[in-house]
């Protein structure tokens, strides 16, 4: 079922089962998993079904730190979410990540990876990606042309990922949520606060407000945010009327610890014979699965490092890339990431000829995780957006601990490749310092909002329980990145629909 | 009779000594060429590149700035465990054995983290001295 909240009477009253406050993949996931039960689902998006720039604008925000992209186009406000410019990269968290690491102030979930696996599996489908394998072999024993550069050592393995079309939530649950009996979706349906019951143990509505000048109220025995890092944060914040702090912030972690990926050019490998590096290159809408260089957990641990993985592409190629930084400059999402039709066509066609001829020259992408930081946060700001409701406030900071693990990820890939002979890494300019704490202009992240709810079974260093539930709120549930305790170095979107099945799932047998 | 006998000795004395260092700085002249030719980096990397990489280790390590110190660095390398051979003009006779020999130290060099970043390069230890050693016999 479908409605537009901003064509009911005035201050309508909303009751269901569940209320899930966000249509993105998390939301969504969820929605879905309730769809065809006896559990009257309200399913609210703050936009339309398609772009709207003047609810998109309800995500504007500043940001101080570390540069970052702008907050207005890093994430999307309408149905479906920022699926709507999702790459589509997928790859599972690793077993440490999930471990408390003694280097990595901060580290540890209360859950392991073998509680995400099946959970894994499920999110395959939703996601349109193969198989749920994960070990390269099973992928080369389909293809003999899948190589690996190097040969079984100690510190480097081959990290799949597999590739989503991808999946746009909206037009492909779209359809179904319209159809369903028991989903009640409602657009422009923004919710500014959350009211708790009285003494602050349960929430008891929410209210919703839309450019027609209309308020409503939901009221649902389970509420669960699945709205996106800042958003997530920024509503618990800004929910302040009666806990001067905001809801689920007695202990003041709410909005902190944001994360995000750093991805960025980082060195040269140099072969000695041209190989078109099957296992490792992507080309857009045509791959399903590569693998990227990663870092063992031993050796991680000896050198104290982050988590963090290496991937290739030819230096022809790279040398068209403008990196995110750069390029994603502007507050309006539907003007970013757009190369034009004769970069991008110049750019598959490199890929075509390095693909068939092959290449000697690669340049290495990192993609490492950022250290849980409390300081790199959330805040609200002193300005209003236009539905009342104080804007978000980044403030992104990063620790020496990602510089240090970046530049050493690299010296241990320049020794396994030495060791074997196949080829020698060059660090860029960047990195060819190890006392040097500062970063080039282009560093950046990967528009991976994580972390700002962050899960634990103590609520004095974690805003959700292991259940993902909000400590102190017995019917307020988080799903999505914000619950994530570190990031690893794979894209959370199938970490996010795998702990939102997981949500849905302990909900389910809550009855 | 006695100032003959002292010249003629002091003569064969000389020579005696003269003679190994002679051969030996010959020796290590005639492998200073193959010896100061990284080969992997060869295939990699230009003539440029090789030089900028040894001179930054010189500027680096510059008690190793000479050549006939580099050179017995990579004979005694060659030889194993980076101990200098009892009998290095000996064992380093045959040239290319030396180079096949450098070739599993370098990869020695790697797996066991003797390794220098150099101009951003990631070397071994070996390959960054033989970088050295074409450098200076190139100046």
């Amino acid at each position: 079922m479908y409605i537009d909240a901003r064509t009911l009477a005035d201050h309508t009253l909303i009751e269901g089962d569940v209320c899930i406050v966000g249509a993105g993949p998390a939301g969504l996931s969820i929605a879905m998993e309730w769809n065809n039960t006896s559990h009257k689902v309200i399913l609210l998006e703050g936009g339309g079904m398609d772009y709207d720039e003047q609810v998109q604008d309800l995500y504007d925000g500043r940001s101080t730190g570390q540069a970052y992209f702008p907050l207005k186009s890093s994430h999307l406000h309408y149905f479906g979410g920022t699926s709507g410019h999702w790459g589509g990269f997928c790859s599972t968290l690793d077993e440490l990540d999930f471990e408390r690491r003694d280097w990595i102030p901060h580290s540890g979930w209360p859950i392991r990876k073998a509680d995400l696996d099946p959970f894994y599996a499920r999110a395959h489908p939703i996601l349109d990606l193969g198989p749920c394998e994960y070990d390269p072999s099973y992928w080369q024993k389909k293809d003999a042309d899948l190589k690996s550069l190097l040969p079984d050592n100690p510190a480097v393995w081959n990290k799949v990922w597999q590739f989503s079309a991808p999946t746009r939530f909206g037009k492909k649950y779209g359809q179904a949520v319209k159809d369903s009996k028991n989903i009640h979706l409602y657009t422009y349906a923004n919710v500014t606060e959350i009211r708790a019951n009285e003494p602050i143990s349960a929430v008891d509505r929410l209210t919703i407000k839309n450019f027609a000048g209309k308020q409503h109220t939901v009221k649902a025995k389970r509420v669960i945010l699945a709205c996106g890092a800042i958003s997530n944060a920024r509503l618990l914040l800004a929910s302040n009327r009666q806990a001067t702090k905001g809801l689920g912030n007695d202990n003041d972690l709410v909005g902190r610890f944001f994360m995000d990926h750093l991805e960025m050019k980082s060195a040269y490998l140099h072969l000695p014979f041209r190989d078109p590096l099957k296992l490792y290159l992507f080309t857009t809408g045509r791959t399903k699965m590569r693998c990227e260089l990663a870092i063992s957990r031993e050796m991680q641990a000896r050198h104290a490092i982050l988590n963090g993985v290496s991937s290739l592409k030819t230096v022809h190629e790279a040398n068209i890339d403008v990196p995110a930084m750069k390029s994603w400059t502007s507050d309006d999402p539907q003007k970013n990431g757009h190369p034009g039709f004769w970069k991008d066509h110049l750019a598959r066609t490199i890929s075509f000829v390095d693909r068939h001829l092959g290449s000697s020259q690669f340049m290495m992408y990192t993609r490492i995780e950022q250290a849980p930081n409390p300081d790199s946060r959330i805040t609200l700001d002193t300005v209003n957006d236009p539905l009342g409701m104080p804007r978000a406030m980044l403030h992104w900071e990063l620790t020496p601990l990602e510089r240090r693990s970046m530049r050493t990820i690299y010296e241990l890939l320049g020794r396994q490749f030495g060791a074997a002979g196949c080829g020698r890494v060059q660090l860029m300019d960047y990195l060819e310092d190890p006392d040097d704490a500062s970063w080039p202009d282009f560093a950046g992240g990967g528009w991976h909002h994580i972390g700002t709810t962050r899960m634990s079974d103590d609520p004095r260093s974690g805003v959700v329980d292991a259940n993902c539930k909000v400590h102190g709120l017995s019917n307020l549930y988080v799903a999505g990145s914000s619950c994530f305790v570190t990031c690893g170095s794979a894209n959370p979107t199938l970490t996010v629909v795998a702990l939102s099945l997981r949500l849905s799932d302990h909900l389910k047998k809550l009855g | 009779m006695k100032r003959r006998k002292f010249i003629l000795l002091a003569s064969v004395g000389a020579v005696a000594i003269a003679i190994p260092v002679v051969m030996r700085r010959r020796h290590h002249h005639s492998l200073a060429a193959p010896l100061g030719q990284p080969d992997f980096l060869g295939h990699i990397c230009d003539e440029a590149t090789v030089r900028e990489i040894g001179d930054a280790y010189c500027a680096r390590n510059p008690d190793e700035r000479e050549e006939d110190k580099l050179v017995s660095l990579l004979i005694a390398t060659s030889d194993g465990d980076g101990h200098r051979a009892k009998n290095p003009a000996k064992s380093a006779i045959d040239s290319t054995r030396v180079l096949r020999q450098l070739d599993g130290a370098i990869r020695d060099d790697y797996a066991a983290g003797r390794v220098v970043t150099l101009k951003g390069w990631v070397l071994s230890v070996t390959e960054a001295r033989q970088c050295a050693l074409y450098s200076l016999s190139h100046q």
